[in-house]
Formats: structure tokens, C-alpha cells, sequence
């Protein structure tokens, strides 16, 4: 029995300890006293609860703060990681680059039809040439033809039938210059047509060679822009990752300290059975006071108590135990901390 | 081209002139000049200008003539204004050239 600490507690709230002998008004004492200590075990065992109730809820709110943050931080990397080996960043650089190349030589062979199509426009002109050939033959079989008629008009009656010859080959020499110039005309139409073509496609050439060009310096920096990014990406999810695993490491040990409760729940425990011994062996000194003397000493010590009490609980288990009325004490006096 | 003959050509229009004496000598040229005139793919109309002519023999004539009957064309021959020239190329010989400017195909 530590008989320090049970004077201690008395002179802590300034009553008078017991002292055995001293007649009715110490046995009074003695009922208050006991009464108090078992109102106080009660105080203690409900703390001793209340904390290793909190204690519990932190450490399951700590370990699931630190699985949180594992997992977060595991998704990210999970995410982040390419199994290939090539960052994202590399994929679509490579990616960009080969749809480049592909306009480049869809720009290439563009080029190309614009060159044939100049070819192209030099068969037209040789066409153009020969059909100035036909023509010129043309001019004159019907230089020949009128010439064969204007002498079958001079031979008269004998030239009659050479004069129907002469003006079907004027015929056929007028069909023939149609013909050509029919040529001519389509041929031209052609020319116009591929001229036009060629140079609507060597403009495109033209535009398309500088948006390539200027496509290629944009994707470059963009992708410079977010390798850079990924690569501060990377960085900070490699610290979150170690500020994780040191946060877990925090955790760990905050838990591992808060499980020292148990040593004050034990110690509380150890208190609460001291506190019983003690009333045990007290309480046969208190059977000489009378009721009302009892009363009046639980009454006197109890409010005294209460005085220091600063939460409803702690009214409300005292109240529930000492028997008169606090409904209407102090009201203005309750102070709520949490 | 000999001397004797001018060709003209505004588009629409072909004149040959003939000038001086137009023998079988010039024959050949005549015709080639003849076949330039009316060989025009757009031509409307040829005349034959002879108002300048001082002699003009039969053969000449005759291929004038041939010429007029060219089918499609439409050709017409201008002779001298002055009566002694006229009828001095009419004692030449060429009966049928005026036969022809009878039918008005020449002025």
C-alpha cells in the first residue's frame, strides 16, 4: 500500500487524510474518502478505455494514412513505368518523327507528279507540233485540190470527172485541217488543265515543305517541353516515393509509441486495485459515523471535487454516484474542451 | 511573184491585182498567185483586179475563168473602166471571160 501517494491526493484538493482513532467524524471521513476513491477507480478504468479507444482509432487512421500514400505513390510509378523501356515522351517522339517522314514523302512524291506532269506538258508541245505538221499537209492538199479543179475547169467537159476528184480532195484536205485543229483545241484545253495542276501542286509543295518544316520545330520543343516535364515528373514521384517510405517509417513509429498505452492501461489497472485495497481496508472504520454524517461528509468532499471538474462527463459520473442534486450548480462553470 | 501581179489580203478579203501585159509567159505565175488567193480558210470573198491590165491573152483568160468556177468561192473579176482598153481585151480573144461577165461575175 503506498500510503504517500493516498496523502498526497488529500493535500492535493486540501482535506484532511484520514487518521485511524479519531472517532465519528473519522469514520465519516473514511466513508467519504472510500466513496470518492471508488467514484475515482470508476474515472479511471473509463479514461484508461476512452484513451485505448483513441489510441486505437489513431493507429488505424495512421495505417491507413501510410497505405494511402504507399499505394498512391505506387499507382503513380505504375503508371509512370514503361515495361519497353521507352518513356512516353520517347514513344510519341518516335511516333511524330515517322508521320514526318510519311509527309515528307507523300510531299516527295507530290514533287514527283509535279515533274511528270511538266514532262507531260513537252509531249503536249511536240503533239502541238506534229498537228502544225498535219495542218501545213492539210494547207496543201487543198492548195492541190484547188489547183486540180481551176485545170479540170480549163479542160470543160473533160476535166468534169477529174474535177470531182479534185473536190473530194479538198474535202478530205478541209476534213483533215478540222480534224487537226479539233486536236489542237483539245490538246490545249489538256495543257492548260496540266499547267494549272502543276502549279496548284508545286504551291502545295511549296506550303507543305514550310508547315513540315515548321511542324518539325514545334513537335520538337513540345516534346523537348515534356521530356523536360516528365523528367521533373519522375524526379518528384522518386522523392514522394522515399518521403512514402519515410512517412511509413514515421508511422510505424508512432504507432510503436502509442502502443506504450497498454503500460498505462496497466498502470491505471494497478492503480484502480491499489485504490480497492485501500477502501477495503478502510471501509470498517467508517460502519461507526451515522447515515446522516456520512452523508453530509460525501456531500461536503464530493462538491469539493467537483469543483476542479471541467467536463459534463465528469459531473454527470459523479453526480450519478453522490446522490444529491447538481442539476443547478454552476451551470456557467462547464467548460467543454473537446 | 512577178512584177505583173499584187496580192493583197486584209482578213476578210483577197485582191489580186494584175498589171501590164499578162501572156502565157506569166501563166505559171498567175496560177500560183491565183491559188494563194482563194486558198484562204477564211476568206469571204476574192476579186481579180484586171483595171490595171494592158494586154491579156487567152490562156491568161482561161485560167482566170477556170478559176471563177472554183465551187464555193466566191471570186469576182474588176475589168478596165476605160472602153479601149475593154474592147481591146475583148478583140484578144477572150469571148468567154466576157460571156462570164455577162453572168456578173465580173464588174
Amino acid at each position: 500500500m503506498n500510503w504517500s501517494k493516498i496523502t498526497a491526493y488529500f493535500a492535493k484538493f486540501r482535506l484532511s487524510p484520514f487518521k485511524p482513532g479519531m472517532g465519528a467524524d473519522s469514520a465519516a471521513d473514511v466513508f467519504a474518502g472510500v466513496e470518492l476513491m471508488r467514484q475515482m477507480r470508476q474515472q479511471l478504468t473509463s479514461i484508461s478505455a476512452d484513451i485505448e479507444g483513441s489510441v486505437t482509432g489513431v493507429t488505424a487512421g495512421f495505417h491507413g494514412m501510410a497505405h494511402r500514400a504507399r499505394s498512391a505513390v505506387e499507382r503513380a510509378a505504375t503508371s509512370f513505368d514503361n515495361p519497353t523501356g521507352d518513356t512516353p515522351i520517347d514513344l510519341v517522339r518516335s511516333a511524330m518523327e515517322e508521320m514526318l517522314v510519311n509527309v515528307r514523302t507523300s510531299a516527295n512524291f507530290s514533287f514527283a507528279i509535279s515533274k511528270q506532269i511538266l514532262a507531260v506538258e513537252g509531249k503536249l508541245t511536240a503533239i502541238e507540233q506534229c498537228l502544225n505538221n498535219v495542218e501545213k499537209v492539210a494547207d496543201q492538199a487543198k492548195l492541190v485540190a484547188l489547183n486540180g479543179q481551176i485545170e479540170a475547169n480549163r479542160l470543160g467537159d473533160a476535166g468534169v470527172a477529174f474535177g470531182v476528184v479534185a473536190q473530194e480532195t479538198k474535202t478530205l484536205a478541209g476534213n483533215a485541217g478540222n480534224t487537226s485543229e479539233s486536236i489542237r483545241e483539245m490538246v490545249a484545253d489538256l495543257g492548260a488543265a496540266l499547267r494549272e495542276t502543276s502549279a496548284g501542286l508545286q504551291n502545295q509543295n511549296e506550303q507543305d515543305s514550310k508547315i513540315i518544316a515548321e511542324s518539325e520545330q514545334t513537335v520538337s520543343e513540345l516534346l523537348d517541353s515534356l521530356a523536360a516535364s516528365h523528367n521533373h515528373m519522375s524526379e518528384s514521384l522518386s522523392e514522394m516515393s522515399s518521403i512514402s517510405a519515410q512517412l511509413g517509417q514515421d508511422i510505424g513509429q508512432a504507432v510503436m509509441s502509442l502502443q506504450f498505452q497498454d503500460r498505462v492501461s496497466q498502470r491505471i489497472a494497478h492503480v484502480c486495485e491499489a485504490l480497492e485495497f485501500v477502501s477495503a481496508n478502510l471501509e470498517p472504520a467508517s460502519e461507526i459515523a451515522s447515515p446522516r454524517a456520512k452523508q453530509k461528509r460525501l456531500e461536503d468532499w464530493s462538491q469539493h471535487v467537483q469543483s476542479s471538474y471541467t467536463m459534463e462527463s465528469e459531473r454527470t459520473g459523479q453526480t450519478q454516484d453522490v446522490m444529491f442534486d447538481l442539476e443547478t450548480e454552476n451551470a456557467d462553470n462547464c467548460v467543454e474542451l473537446f | 511573184m512577178s512584177q505583173q501581179f499584187e496580192i493583197k489580203n486584209d482578213g476578210k478579203t483577197s485582191t489580186l491585182r494584175l498589171i501590164g501585159a499578162v501572156d502565157v509567159s506569166t501563166a505559171t505565175a498567175l496560177q500560183t498567185a491565183l491559188l494563194e488567193c482563194v486558198s484562204g480558210a477564211s476568206l469571204e470573198s476574192v476579186q481579180i483586179d484586171c483595171s490595171g491590165v494592158t494586154h491579156l491573152d487567152v490562156a491568161a483568160a482561161q485560167l482566170i475563168l477556170a478559176a471563177l468556177r472554183l465551187p464555193d468561192i466566191d471570186i469576182r473579176v474588176k475589168l478596165p473602166d476605160e472602153p479601149g482598153v475593154r474592147d481591146w481585151l475583148a478583140s484578144g480573144g477572150i469571148d468567154s471571160l466576157l460571156v462570164a461577165s455577162d453572168a456578173g461575175a465580173i464588174a
